[in-house]
């Protein structure tokens, strides 16, 4: 087991390695994003934090970006992460590391949709994502709440990349205008407008769907 | 704990001696785009500088006498090459603000009214300190053609039934010049009694605007004006010369 301490650092670091494994444990896992960045690129390891925070949140946002399989999304966020740490010194700091690090994901997978086609993405909707989406255009909730996420989940299926990408990032990935603007670099203002006009088509595709949802 | 996929990361940038690119290519590449855009603000106040310069020296003063309205002459003078040229470079300047680092947050509204200011305003400067004349001078001198995309000023200058030609001053002897105009057409001119815009810097080579009686193909001159005067004069009326 090795041991050491590293006083010299604003927030000490105390890192054991015990064979292959290495313990993050610090007070580096309790530093914002931003603030772990500068400890990253003095200590390749401490990358570990951040692929820590961010791996599940990319491999459920790439999942509902792209349909690809399981080992390819591995993939993908593997050279997500890798650009990531490649780019570090790019950084903008007048982001937030979340904005940044969405935003190489979306590149990626957008570069990838270039290179090769890719089959329509199923959008797989929780109850609660499909409520929110359902009041946020204003449809009819009368229906079974199974039946309605699903059809919301078809119809958000069929819209254009640029339309379903926003909703995507607003009501399932949860993040607001500006976060948007930031990862898919438009402005704010462009955002806004693709978002209103992709709840219209959502509308109205969901009006053309047999159980009419047009109010 | 590192999982596996940490584990995998930390690995892979290991093996393959990753490490994060300087600081200093982000922001080379950040200034880069920058300077880019600076410089086709730069070059489209050139062109703003020149198209100044082409309605500027129009002949406004005998508009009439040429077949147009002032706002006719304006949209026929108006060099449309430059003007092409001129959108050209606001886009690409739209092209580099937008690769900039903070260059999206822009809408392409906001960055073309900045870049179309900032040409406009440089532009009349570089008018101002002669520029637009200089950059017109040098291309109507080694362009061909230039005369029919950018300063057409000359091709409007054909109106013998109104009294008015211009062409190259081929010969200045006393009174008696000879003048050829675009056509090929040699003019003689007698200047006894014109009024000559800076006289004593008229020389043979020089393109003259010619205003007179005109019978068959002399011209008893009324009024001579260089096309192009000279550098200091270009910003003022010189004495007349009789």
């Amino acid at each position: 087991m090795h041991f050491f301490y590293r006083s010299e650092r604003k927030s000490a670091i105390v890192r054991t390695s015990i064979g292959n494994t290495i313990f993050v444990t610090h007070a580096v896992a309790q530093l914002s994003d931003e603030q772990v960045i500068p400890h990253i690129l003095k200590d390749r390891d401490l990358f570990a934090v951040l692929v820590q925070r961010y791996e599940e949140k990319l491999r459920r946002y790439i999942r509902r970006i792209i349909a690809v399989s399981e080992e390819d999304i591995e993939d993908i966020l593997q050279e997500v992460f890798i650009s990531v740490y490649r780019n570090l010194h790019g950084f903008d700091t007048s982001l937030s590391f979340s904005s940044w690090i969405y935003r190489i994901a979306h590149n990626y997978v957008r570069s990838l949709h270039r290179k090769r086609s890719v089959r329509p993405i199923s959008v797989e909707l929780t109850l609660d994502h499909s409520k929110t989406i359902a009041d946020s255009i204003d449809i009819a909730k009368t229906f079974d709440q199974q039946v309605l996420s699903e059809n919301i989940a078809t119809a958000m299926a069929k819209l254009p990349d640029k339309y379903k990408e926003v909703l995507i990032l607003q009501y399932l990935e949860q993040k607001d205008y500006n976060e948007i603007a930031d990862i898919i670099k438009k402005p704010p203002g462009t955002v806004g407008t693709r978002i209103n006009r992709a709840k219209k088509k959502l509308k109205a595709l969901l009006a053309q769907l047999p159980e009419s949802y047009d109010q | 704990m590192t999982n596996e996929f940490e584990k995998k990361i930390l690995e892979t940038l290991k093996e393959k001696d990753i490490t994060p690119k300087s600081k200093w290519e982000f922001l080379v590449k950040d200034s880069m785009f920058w300077s880019l855009a600076a410089l086709t603000v730069l070059l489209g106040a050139v062109c703003v500088s020149a198209i100044a310069a082409i309605l500027h020296s129009g002949d406004w003063d005998i508009v009439e006498k040429l077949g147009h309205s002032p706002m006719g002459y304006v949209i026929a003078l108006l060099p449309h090459a430059w003007v092409i040229i001129l959108v050209g470079f606001i886009l690409l300047a739209d092209y580099y603000v937008r690769h900039t680092k903070k260059g999206y947050t822009y809408s392409l509204l906001a960055i073309v009214a900045v870049v179309v200011i900032a040409s406009i305003a440089l532009g009349l400067l570089l008018f101002r300190v002669g520029v637009g004349h200089d950059v017109d001078e040098f291309l109507a001198e080694r362009v061909p053609h230039y005369n029919q995309y950018g300063n057409k000023r000359e091709l409007f200058l054909f109106h013998p039934e109104s009294g008015v030609i211009a062409g190259k001053v081929i010969m200045i002897q006393g009174d008696n010049w000879n003048v050829v105009d675009k056509q090929k057409q040699n003019w003689h001119i007698e200047t006894e009694e014109a009024r000559i815009w800076g006289k004593q810097r008229i020389r043979v080579g020089m393109h003259v605007r010619i205003e007179g009686e005109i019978e068959d193909d002399t011209v008893e001159a009324e009024y001579i004006k260089p096309l192009r005067p000279p550098r200091h004069m270009r910003f003022r009326e010189p004495a007349m010369a009789q």
